[in-house]
């Protein structure tokens, strides 16, 4: 009897893909694969896809983005089949405009289509940082390959049960592309559409989690939310997703952080803003509204913040060494006169300084015989000048992958440059038994700039000379 | 006793001027222009508000094509209503039988509205592999589904007219989907046009059923059915009101007397007192740090025409802050949340205080659309689960309804296996006891 049901599924699905173009492995897979484990493990030999293939099943939205259980159909203006949709207020771009695509199951460019309406939605253009904006990406791209390879039957949809993905979101941003099959190779974008494509135009990368059971390089489950206060929490199916301080996020009177997303596993969307902008309200750089004593300028920051033991890898599966050392970390928080925008520092005075550092490498900060300790230090330089290494932290021992820890630092030494604007280029050494290792230049340091005043005491003695003559 | 004869004397004159001016409101031609006005401050229905002298309005000379800005319309005088838990609750005198089948399809349905005869819904079943819907009634007695219209959209609820057992839709049609308003009588009988160049696809109904209203660039005008080209504009000019695409919404209390009107552009809410012609703005406060507008989503009067009820949401998709439930008569309004779920759906009882609201089952938005159903007692601060052992997909958004005599709840129960799989659409019928 089994074997007839069968029978009519396979002939009733070869019909469908003639008559309206339904996928039909994924119908077959679909229908065979219901009485089975409905969780596929991850595939073997796997390789990063260029399009949705037969993965992406477009679906009718309700408004809060969750799945109505409709198929997109040929002419639908319903949200979710497209953002030019006539039937939600406030969220439908006008004037209609129907479903692109000619099933509900179109094979689609990632890079091309896909991620180009995804991050548009997820993170507006014209209001995030492009570092934030190329943090989304990432996590977006890596975020829909993971579930490509684990959900059930292998297939996504664009509802919120993975991530809203509306057709023609890229286009309420400007004019639709001159160059449709390539939309950003066209030379009519608004500034906020290249925004976009600058942010998904990053040679394909994903994020991978660096452990000896991954040894596919497989993409790692970027869960990302909207917002947090203080700290993201822990999600204990993966190991990679654990909870970071994140103190930029906090409940500042001007524009507090809220804990109003579902779930607070890796990367806050509102953080990842208010890192790259260096502001607690996240208001782009320069116009700031509360500043913040750290700015980040590299998306691999806030990814390896909020995403702990990653790797980022390119389309080919390789490694991106030029972002993704083993060593790492991130500056979290700095407090004394460096905490301010441009500080002012005399020649001669002592300026101590705390900074909250996090590890954000693929190993833990222990010490070991070998291991004497890990400590933060700071470098002088100056154009013109050679750098000369500053003070450095007590050492740092037993701190997690993923975890912060403060450590203080005195600034003082300034070297004799003369007046004007000096760099402190911090960085994090690791000292063993067969010498000292910095993190840079594999990861960069974190620069801080400051004007540099003579001594006081020779200020006043200079005036007092003028006076005097 | 002689307070009691103040109030007595008082509440005969405010009767009186009230009828008057409904009388006057009335006069064919007399207040037409009137109704052009833009407005102040609302009022309930008695006794009706003293408008402060200093309260700016505007006058009938403003043309309906110059705007008006938001500095001339007042703030709406509402308080923060105190929360009050009582003791006894009427709620706990409600009995719900299991939620019981009664329609199923084979392709996506919605419930539009439980007609007045207690026998019939108005239902949208979507059509296969194209765009659009049917437009039916299903005869709960006999299982009659019967076809009204076709059409190709599904953007906004059709409105049923008892008067002329006819739907009233709109519809938005290719190659440049103008939206254009339809009364369907079914039969094979001819669609009649009714207005065209809507800017959204909601309706609403006079109290006689004889009178749709539906907004267009100009303002909100009210259609009349038999005489399509007598139809005139009441609101016009509220800030924001004439812009393209979907502008605003509105929602009429069941008397007539009063809208609740939102402009999308501008985010702004306002109340809108037709008997006296002015409108206060209510304001709806900011999402979060990035100070995003708040959208009034869902306005619906209750039937006694003292609550108005309605999701404040913003963002895109929407997330919802608060169902904010206003005493029209006490002037206060109270925010209701349900910890982090959100309400997706809410239709008023037909006895006048209890609202029936569709919550989010999970907060999770990869579980599902699924909705456990609560009754709200819109004088108290109190709320009841409904069967809370049952949870119903997508019942928010596709329609919950009491019907007309209140003894029964039509909600949709599809047969929805998480996380996509949709095997079959159904609509139910919870049975209400009163203990």
């Amino acid at each position: 009897m089994m074997k007839w049901h069968r029978l009519g599924i396979v002939l009733m699905a070869i019909l469908l893909s003639i008559v309206g173009g339904v996928n039909v492995p994924s119908l077959i897979s679909w229908f065979f694969d219901s009485n089975t484990a409905r969780a596929h493990s991850p595939a073997q030999d796997w390789t990063p896809p260029v399009t949705t293939g037969t993965h992406l099943r477009m679906r009718r939205l309700y408004p809060n983005g969750e799945s109505r259980g409709v198929d997109c159909t040929v002419g639908d203006r319903s949200y979710g089949c497209t953002a030019f949709c006539e039937d939600v207020p406030d969220k439908c771009a006008s004037p209609p405009r129907p479903y692109p695509y000619s099933s509900a199951w179109p094979d689609i460019s990632f890079d091309r289509d896909y991620l180009l309406d995804v991050v548009g939605q997820e993170t507006s253009p014209g209001l995030f940082d492009p570092i934030a904006l190329q943090a989304q990406a990432i996590a977006a791209r890596s975020y829909a390959w993971y579930w490509i390879n684990n959900a059930d039957y292998n297939v996504i949809n664009n509802s919120t049960t993975f991530q809203v993905f509306l057709p023609f979101k890229f286009e309420t941003f400007g004019p639709d592309p001159e160059n449709a099959s390539d939309p950003c190779q066209s030379t009519n974008l608004s500034a906020n559409q290249t925004r976009l494509c600058q942010a998904v135009g990053t040679g394909g990368y994903y994020l991978s989690w660096d452990d000896a059971d991954n040894p596919e390089h497989l993409p790692a489950l970027a869960h990302f939310f909207s917002d947090v206060l203080e700290r993201t929490t822990t999600n204990s199916e993966k190991a990679y997703l654990v909870g970071v301080e994140d103190p930029i996020s906090n409940a500042n009177a001007t524009c507090s952080a809220s804990n109003s997303a579902a779930h607070s596993w890796g990367m806050s969307q509102e953080g990842a803003q208010r890192w790259a902008t260096g502001d607690q309200c996240g208001t782009a750089y320069p116009n700031t509204d509360a500043l913040w004593s750290v700015r980040w300028t590299r998306p691999e920051q806030i990814l390896f913040h909020y995403y702990t033991d990653m790797h980022i890898r390119d389309a080919n599966k390789q490694i991106v060494a030029t972002l993704s050392p083993a060593n790492r970390w991130n500056p979290l928080q700095v407090t004394g006169m460096l905490a301010q925008g441009s500080p002012i520092l005399w020649r001669g005075d002592n300026f101590p300084t705390v900074v909250l550092v996090q590890n954000t490498g693929l190993s833990d900060w222990l010490c070991t015989s070998e291991v004497l300790g890990y400590r933060l230090r700071y470098r002088w330089a100056k154009a013109g000048h050679t750098p000369v290494d500053g003070q450095q932290s007590t050492r740092l021992c037993g701190v997690a992958q993923g975890s912060a820890t403060w450590t203080a630092v005195s600034v003082d030494h300034i070297p004799n440059w003369g007046y004007g604007w000096y760099t402190l280029q911090f960085d994090v050494i690791k000292e063993t038994t067969s010498g000292e290792e910095r993190f840079s230049p594999a990861w960069p340091t974190y620069d801080l700039t400051a004007f540099v005043l003579p001594r006081r005491c020779e200020a006043a003695t200079r005036r007092q000379r003028r006076v005097q003559a | 006793m002689r307070t009691k004869q103040t109030i007595g004397w008082g509440l005969l004159l405010v009767f009186v001027t009230l009828i008057l001016a409904i009388a006057v409101h009335n006069i064919p031609g007399s207040s037409a222009a009137h109704r052009q006005e833009i407005l102040v401050s609302p009022s309930p229905i008695t006794p009706p508000t003293t408008v402060s002298e200093s309260t700016p309005t505007v006058t009938p000379e403003i043309p309906l094509t110059e705007a008006v800005t938001s500095e001339q319309i007042p703030l709406c005088a509402f308080n923060v209503q105190a929360q009050s838990l009582t003791s006894t609750s009427l709620l706990d005198t409600y009995v719900f039988s299991e939620p019981k089948v009664v329609l199923t399809s084979t392709t996506a349905i919605r419930l539009f509205q439980w007609l007045p005869d207690n026998r019939r819904w108005l239902i949208g079943r979507a059509k296969t592999e194209v765009a659009g819907e049917y437009i039916e009634t299903f005869d709960l007695d006999t299982g009659e589904i019967k076809q009204y219209a076709e059409r190709h959209s599904s953007a906004g609820k059709p409105i049923w007219l008892s008067m002329e057992q006819a739907v009233a839709f709109v519809d938005s049609i290719p190659p440049d989907y103008s939206r254009m308003l339809y009364l369907g009588r079914g039969e094979d009988r001819p669609l009649e046009e009714l207005a065209r160049d809507l800017v959204n696809p909601l309706l609403s109904l006079s109290p006689d059923g004889q009178i749709v209203y539906s907004a267009n660039g100009r303002g909100i005008q009210a259609i009349q059915v038999h005489s399509p080209s007598l139809s005139r504009v009441l609101i016009a000019n509220l800030p924001g009101q004439g812009e393209r695409g979907w502008a605003y919404s509105d929602a009429w209390r069941v008397d007539g007397t009063m809208a609740a009107v939102y402009v999308y552009k501008t985010g702004k809410f306002y109340l809108v007192d037709q008997v006296i012609g002015k409108a206060c703005e209510m304001d709806l406060g900011q999402a979060d740090n990035r100070a995003q507008k708040i959208s009034a989503s869902d306005m619906a009067w209750s039937a006694d025409g003292r609550y108005l009820a309605l999701r404040r949401v913003y963002g895109n998709p929407e997330r919802f802050l608060s169902l904010r439930i206003i005493d029209t008569f006490t002037r206060e309004f109270r925010d209701m949340t349900f910890e982090e779920r959100s309400v997706h759906g809410l239709n008023w009882a037909p006895g006048g205080n209890v609202l029936l609201v569709a919550v989010d089952a999970d907060p999770d938005p990869t579980l599902g659309s699924f909705d456990s159903l609560y009754i709200l007692d819109a004088t108290a601060c109190d709320f009841r689960p409904v069967l809370p052992k049952h949870q119903f997909f997508g019942a928010g958004y596709d329609g919950i309804f009491w019907s007309p005599d209140g003894k029964s709840i039509g909600v949709p129960c599809p047969d929805f296996m998480p996380p996509d799989e949709m095997r079959e659409w159904r609509i139910c019928v919870i049975s209400v006891e009163m203990k």
